[in-house]
């Protein structure tokens, strides 16, 4: 039990946070990967995850269903010839906000599932900020993850990565082996702290 | 027990491990589908003019032209004033079904008000048995637009799922299961 950050009953065995994965299906494994490495780094490392990526994405779906919902119980109220402009502002208002959408999905997150933040001890330098971000292209089974670490205080970025096939990581039953997962993610981290003392 | 083994093929494995912010994207996701659609219906509703853009042909009375399941495409501009020989899709008052049949006779006066007579190329008789009490002739308000193009026997699909709602709820119901409870 000692060897890990994560305690073994709550990996395997336990209720909520159990890494199993649907067998043959590659999203599900990629997902699957990507929640451990969260986990490791959040509640093993013990570092603040930051919600802004997602909560961005959040908003703006939320936004571009009010205008759906919005044009809907407009034109409910006014039956179709009365409502025609505001059904075409609806319309083009909703293609507006997925194109927003669209684009903070590719040049704002890119491939980014987890950013953290790791205060300073001494508590007089800024936050440095870990990012990680995997991917996964389709037909191959190859899982490429990549941590990235701002340093608070110099402010300079460094980042490691590593590339294997998915099936090294897990079992015949498509559960995540700790033993295989977690030491590498933990070498990806201790790399970039190392680095970040030279 | 098979159930439970189709559960875990449909991947809620991945839906245990959802926090909080996971399962309000799921459902966002699904109710983005839904507007996706909304908007593109309402969209071709704003270009064509028409109420109902795309309508399902019922009765065999516009054959050998269209047949029952056949797909048409309207659009409903006010200013292309309608003519003998259109196919109009008209609403008579208080029927909810719209009918499909040729114009066979316009009535024009000099400011551009119309009355028109319609008929069902494969029926004997002209539409006046199906116009309301008291009523001779259609108006534009009555119409929903005219065929432009058309779709053979794709239609038929929503005449079955019209006939059996528990179809249209099943595929509906599974549908949206599926996009809810997969995550990316």
């Amino acid at each position: 039990m000692g060897q890990f950050l994560i305690p073994e009953e709550e990996w395997s065995t336990g209720e909520k946070k159990k890494f199993q994965s649907t067998l043959w299906d590659a999203s599900s494994m990629k997902n699957t990967l990507d929640d451990a490495a969260k986990t490791i780094f959040v509640d093993g490392f013990k570092y603040k995850e930051s919600h802004r990526l997602i909560d961005g994405r959040l908003a703006i779906s939320l936004l571009a269903c009010s205008c759906a919902a919005f044009a809907l119980v407009w034109d409910y109220l006014n039956p179709f010839p009365q409502s025609r402009p505001v059904l075409i502002a609806c319309v083009a208002a909703y293609y507006v906000v997925t194109c927003v959408l669209t684009a903070h999905m590719v040049w704002w997150e890119k491939n980014i599932f987890m950013r953290a933040y790791q205060s300073d001890p001494a508590g007089l330098d800024p936050d440095s900020v870990w990012t990680l971000s995997s991917n996964l292209p389709r037909y191959t089974t190859d899982y490429t993850i990549t941590v990235q670490f701002k340093d608070g205080s110099t402010g300079s970025l460094n980042e490691v990565s590593i590339t294997k096939p998915m099936s090294v990581w897990y079992d015949g039953t498509g559960l995540l082996l700790q033993s295989q997962y977690e030491p590498e993610i933990r070498k990806l981290h201790d790399q970039l702290i190392s680095k970040k003392k030279d | 027990k098979m159930l439970g083994s189709i559960l875990s093929l449909i991947c809620f494995d991945d839906m245990k491990r959802l926090n909080v912010r996971q399962l309000i994207y799921q459902v966002l996701n699904f109710a983005m589908v839904v507007s996706s659609a909304l908007m593109m219906w309402k969209g071709l509703i704003v270009m064509t003019g028409s109420e109902s853009p795309i309508v399902v042909v019922l009765s065999g009375s516009m054959e050998p032209a269209f047949h029952r399941g056949d797909l048409l495409f309207l659009t409903n501009f006010q200013d292309v004033p309608i003519r003998v020989g259109d196919i109009t899709v008209f609403r008579i008052e208080h029927r909810e079904i719209p009918i499909v049949h040729r114009v066979i006779k316009v009535h024009e006066t000099s400011n551009g008000t119309i009355k028109f007579l319609t008929k069902g190329d494969n029926n004997r008789v002209d539409d006046r048995g199906l116009y309301a009490q008291g009523q001779y002739w259609l108006e534009k308000k009555d119409v929903l637009g005219r065929a432009r193009g058309f779709v053979p026997y794709v239609g038929i699909f929503t005449i079955l799922m019209n006939d059996f709602p528990q179809l249209k709820f099943a595929v509906l119901g599974l549908l949206g299961f599926f996009v809810l409870l997969h995550r990316e």
